[in-house]
């Protein structure tokens, strides 16, 4: 674009801020002799303007209710994140206006990968998405119910006798007692870390008895098809699992191909070690969304032989 | 009086830009030219609708977007023989863009999500509580702990952006309408 367009563009586009903020009748004025001045200023500003209206359309993606707040992004890499109001959305266009109509106030959640969102619900009760995690939020009658399709998410919740707190997960149903907790869930494992308070971990369809478990705080609930195990560990150790709330990967003596799946649950260039690299342990403390600068350090420190194509970091000795 | 016409440019010719574009990136060598010349087409466009209103948009908007391009070609001291080469003449009067189909609300949505997704964050977050969740640019300040001027800055910013992606440069239509004027014109 010339100079002289972008100059157009920027004051126009400074005028069209102001008028979205509500102009005085002095203001009113300028702007109108600023358009008289030259079609050139009152075109840029007209196209700014038919953009910004268009922009309204987005209204029917306002979910009533449980109103997500975007509280602090802590890392962004790649794809942004989405928020989508999933089957319950039915927009029907009439003519140039559409009519929203709403059929459960249940709105989802989805975190891209390398991504994390951080959301508070109208209780106060805050969610934070991991990398590529899908969950839903509901209030369903007396319980507020939380769906994780697959990923891991941390809650803080505000405790409410009155309106239970539950996280479905795959084939297990986590009850809150009143805490902070982190629930995993890859394909057909669940893992729940409790940082704070109890939670109580069963089956969804509440059969098997064995399935019933409570974890407290420094705890972790692992739960595998139908059997669920309970393991203490170190209030060091939860810290480590839930550092990627701070953008942060911890490893203690874990193997390099351990370490290599787990960055790749956060970055689209995936992560590849071959051969006897692959039986290395080592530990660390890592950017999540920087597998770049940890290969960087493999070649350097340990001197492994790092390729790296568009789309992976192959790693080999 | 002015209103009208404003809102006339908005409804009837705006929506012609894509459209605009990709007759201007075919016929046009220079693609570093093409956003003034959209630009320039637009003022024309209504300047010209001041006087009198077309009946039929269409074939207004892409009459003078020809003739500047020519205006433009016959003012250049040294017209580069490629930028002859290109443009054919003949085929200005005939070769029309096929009618823009009428976006539906779904279509439109989905771009605007899209457009929305991709816009940095302290942005994004402004136009979400404005458009989303309808909050004013006060409410937007107090909600994310920013001052007035601050959202206000940062919907200047997030219009323009949103502007750029709604509109983007359609680079894959154009590279295939590059290849198939490349293949018409070196046949024997």
């Amino acid at each position: 674009m010339r100079k002289s367009q972008k100059k157009y563009e920027e004051d126009a586009a400074g005028w069209l801020a102001r008028e979205d903020r509500g102009l005085s009748e002095s203001e009113r004025a300028a702007l109108t002799a600023w358009l008289d001045a030259d079609t050139n200023h009152r075109v840029a500003y007209l196209e700014l303007k038919a953009v910004w209206r268009r922009a309204d359309r987005l209204r029917a993606l306002h979910a009533p209710g449980m109103r997500p707040v975007p509280v602090r992004h802590i890392q962004h890499s790649g794809r942004m994140i989405w928020r989508i109001a999933a089957a319950f959305l039915l927009v029907i266009a009439i003519g140039v206006g559409g009519v929203m109509v709403w059929h459960t106030p249940e709105t989802w959640y989805t975190t891209g990968v390398g991504e994390t969102q951080s959301i508070r619900l109208t209780d106060g009760t805050g969610i934070q998405l991991n990398t590529d995690t899908r969950l839903s939020a509901k209030e369903n009658g007396n319980s507020r119910v939380v769906k994780l399709d697959h990923g891991e998410a941390y809650f803080d919740v505000v405790h409410d006798a009155s309106h239970p707190f539950v996280v479905i997960a795959g084939n297990r149903k986590i009850t809150d007692v009143g805490t902070k907790f982190t629930v995993r869930k890859d394909n057909d494992s669940v893992d729940v870390a409790i940082i704070e308070g109890s939670v109580k971990v069963e089956a969804l369809n509440g059969a098997a008895d064995n399935a019933m478990v409570y974890g407290k705080a420094g705890e972790v609930v692992v739960a595998r098809k139908e059997n669920a195990l309970v393991t203490g560990t170190s209030p060091q150790k939860i810290e480590n699992a839930t550092s990627w709330r701070r953008g942060q990967l911890v490893f203690n003596q874990e193997t390099l191909a351990d370490i290599a799946q787990e960055f790749n649950r956060y970055n689209q260039k995936q992560m590849v070690v071959v051969g006897l690299a692959r039986d290395l342990r080592m530990g660390g403390t890592f950017r999540a969304t920087n597998p770049e600068a940890f290969a960087g350090l493999l070649r350097k420190g340990l001197r492994l032989k790092v390729e790296e194509t568009n789309t992976s970091i192959i790693i080999s000795n | 009086m002015e209103k009208d016409l404003d809102e006339w440019f908005m409804s009837e010719i705006l929506p012609l830009r894509p459209a605009l574009l990709r007759y201007l990136h075919l016929r046009w060598r220079n693609e570093n030219d093409v956003p003034d010349l959209i630009q320039e087409t637009l003022t024309r466009v209504y300047e010209a609708a001041r006087s009198e209103r077309p009946l039929a948009p269409r074939p207004f908007v892409f009459t003078i977007a020809r003739n500047l391009m020519i205006d433009k070609v016959r003012r250049a001291q040294v017209v580069a023989i490629d930028r002859i080469a290109d443009f054919e003449w003949s085929n200005l009067a005939d070769d029309m863009p096929s009618p823009e189909q009428h976006t539906a609300a779904h279509e439109e949505l989905s771009l605007l999500r899209d457009a929305l997704a991709a816009l940095p964050h302290p942005c994004r977050d402004v136009v979400e509580l404005r458009k989303i969740e309808g909050l004013s640019q006060r409410e937007t300040a107090h909600h994310l702990g920013i001052s007035e001027e601050a959202v206000e800055h940062l919907v200047a910013k997030g219009v323009r952006l949103l502007k750029k992606a709604v509109y983007g440069t359609r680079r894959p239509l154009i590279d295939s309408a590059r290849r198939y004027i490349a293949l018409r014109t070196s046949r024997p």
